[in-house]
């Protein structure tokens, strides 16, 4: 049984009113000449008696409900799962264009082509589908970033979005440095109950310039976002992250961003994908890392109880009257 | 209250010691229509009386005058009971019925040429709504009055020193003696307090509303006060207890009938007002 604790303790010093109706009152018996008349009935007195503790019940009832009674607040140990991820998909132009490949040889079987937007949708929607208690926030970017939703559960909603990504066709510029800044900006001001990503979804990188890097830094470091870049390989002449090297001149855009990435100082991890297959194993890989459980304090709010309190008084009021209506008011 | 001049009749048992003419058998010789006996004309010089018939069968041969009794009148005197239970009444106060058999006794004495006393008590003996002894017609409103605009003068039981003071006001002078009450008083000591009536006809007139003698119908749950006490009661009105209430109230009036049976007179009991027709034929079956 938890303590119970009052809002208006001090309202409580009204108690004592309570035994007001106990108290012998004449003031509601009708005066008789002759009393030795009435026979002693012991069903009378005993409503009486009811009548008088229903009323005194009723004052006690009104009283503690004044005074505001509450279950202590408590704050509970839960532990949960599911990542808040916020998804950055490229929407730009380079995304509608599909991943070229080496020329096939003739006993290869004839690979379905697909636009690389294609393919990172299916892989996204493939983990929407896998983890539906993972909260998603869905941004697509090229030039500006377009907040499509914020953070939500609600599958089908982001799944539409994610849908919507495939219609038409992006400009060409992309601008990445704004676009992670929104990415990261979707964390602020919401509370910490899981774990944290970006996933970023682009075929190509950018420079970006000391401001933003610091920017993102910090963004990044403040809400503890991990981040995670599929890198959507346009063929075979992109440059692959596993040989980078520290030579500037072989540096592209790409390999800058990754650099960049690398020394944030958050969780990073970095994902190559020419195909679905290898877009669908690192969306797994991600799936399986943000699936952590999580301990965090939740605050149990107290529970109020005078609603509880003056429903009963209620029904005592509702007895009272019942008794009332039964009851001579006069002798005439 | 009707200013209607209701009457009735009272007569007395026995004959009036009074010397006063009025309309009751009295033992005073004087011009009356009784006859009593013959007297010789020299004990009675009173010759319009002559009985000539007895006079010549006289065996001594002595002119007989008539000897008749005389009517006289007599002393009436109300007792009455002005405590705080006289006020209960459910239609009207209890007073008020005794205000009107005030206003009938006051009628009828002064048509029978008696003369009426008012004495009142509660918890004291009321001196402010006393009266004494004196004939007219017209006392009758103003005693009725005069009760009935009074106030108790505590919310307590009547006293029965205070009724005994007021008997003994007017024991040895009043004929008759009407206690007007309801009788809400202990009757253990009644029958010493009447001593000093004992050469008057003493008349208990029972005054109890119908709101205390029948049990209320319909709702149930009754609680009550003893007025001006402390004693309560609930009562959950079940046939049964209704019933019981019923019997009580008998058994009450078996008491007080048990009270002055010493004195052979019935308590003349009024529960729906005062009925003067009623009262007259009290007086009749009273067997006067």
């Amino acid at each position: 049984m938890p303590g119970i604790e009052f809002q208006q303790p001090l309202l409580l010093l009204l108690l004592p009113l309570a035994l007001l109706p106990l108290l012998p009152n004449r003031a509601d018996a009708l005066p008789f000449p002759w009393i030795e008349w009435l026979p002693a009935d012991i069903t009378g007195q005993r409503l009486h008696r009811l009548w008088q503790w229903l009323a005194a019940l009723t004052i006690a009832l009104l009283v503690a409900a004044l005074a505001g009674p509450m279950s202590p607040e408590n704050v509970i140990e839960r532990i949960g799962r599911g990542a808040e991820i916020s998804i950055l998909l490229d929407r730009s132009a380079s995304m509608d264009s599909e991943i070229r490949r080496a020329i096939q040889k003739d006993y290869q079987l004839t690979e379905v082509t697909q636009t690389k937007n294609g393919i990172a949708r299916e892989a996204l929607t493939w983990l929407l589908a896998q983890r539906p208690e993972n909260r998603y926030a869905l941004t697509l970017f090229n030039v500006v970033p377009m907040r499509i939703a914020e953070f939500t559960d609600d599958s089908a909603f982001l799944q539409a979005g994610l849908d919507a990504s495939g219609i038409g066709r992006g400009p060409k510029e992309t601008n990445m440095g704004r676009a992670l800044l929104s990415a990261i900006n979707a964390f602020n001001q919401r509370p910490y109950t899981g774990s944290r990503a970006v996933l970023l979804v682009s075929d190509g990188g950018a420079k970006l310039d000391e401001k933003t890097r610091q920017q993102i830094q910090e963004g990044m470091q403040r809400n503890k976002i991990s981040l995670y870049f599929i890198y959507v390989q346009s063929g075979i002449n992109t440059p692959d992250f596993e040989l980078v090297g520290t030579d500037a001149k072989t540096r592209s855009e790409e390999i800058e961003l990754h650099l960049f990435f690398q020394k944030i100082g958050v969780k990073y991890q970095v994902f190559q994908a020419d195909d679905l297959a290898s877009m669908s194993d690192a969306v797994a890989i991600i799936d399986g890392q943000e699936n952590l459980p999580l301990t965090y304090f939740e605050r149990i709010p107290g529970v109020d109880y005078s609603r509880f309190l003056l429903i009963c008084a209620l029904l005592s009021c509702a007895a009272l009257t019942l008794m009332a209506v039964l009851r001579l008011e006069s002798l005439k | 209250m009707q200013a209607t001049d209701t009457e009735f009749v009272y007569r007395l048992p026995r004959n009036a010691g009074n010397n006063r003419p009025g309309s009751h058998r009295s033992n005073s010789r004087g011009a009356g229509m009784n006859f009593v006996s013959h007297a010789k004309l020299l004990d009675q010089p009173d010759p319009r009386r002559l009985d000539l018939r007895a006079s010549i069968s006289s065996i001594q041969k002595d002119w007989l005058v008539r000897v008749n009794q005389q009517r006289a009148s007599i002393t009436v005197s109300a007792i009455i009971d002005v405590s705080a239970s006289m006020h209960f009444g459910a239609q009207h106060k209890k007073l008020h019925v005794a205000a009107q058999f005030l206003q009938a006794l006051g009628f009828s004495a002064g048509g029978l040429g008696d003369t009426v006393s008012l004495q009142a008590f509660d918890t004291i003996q009321r001196e402010d709504l006393t009266m004494p002894a004196r004939p007219g017609r017209g006392l009758g409103q103003t005693m009725a009055s005069l009760i009935q605009d009074s106030i108790p003068s505590s919310p307590g039981h009547a006293s029965m020193e205070a009724l005994s003071r007021c008997i003994e006001s007017v024991a040895a002078r009043a004929d008759l003696v009407f206690i007007v009450s309801d009788f809400h008083w202990p009757l253990d000591t009644l029958e010493q307090l009447l001593d000093p009536l004992a050469g008057s006809m003493v008349v208990p007139l029972v005054i109890w509303d119908n709101a205390e003698v029948r049990p209320p119908q319909g709702k149930h749950l009754l609680s009550a006060v003893q007025l001006g006490g402390r004693r309560t009661r609930q009562l959950w009105l079940t046939p049964a207890i209704r019933k019981q209430w019923i019997s009580n109230v008998e058994s009450r009036r078996n008491a007080i009938a048990a009270a002055f049976a010493g004195r052979d007179v019935k308590p003349f009991l009024m529960t729906d007002g005062f009925d003067p027709e009623a009262l007259s034929r009290y007086f009749m079956e009273a067997g006067v």
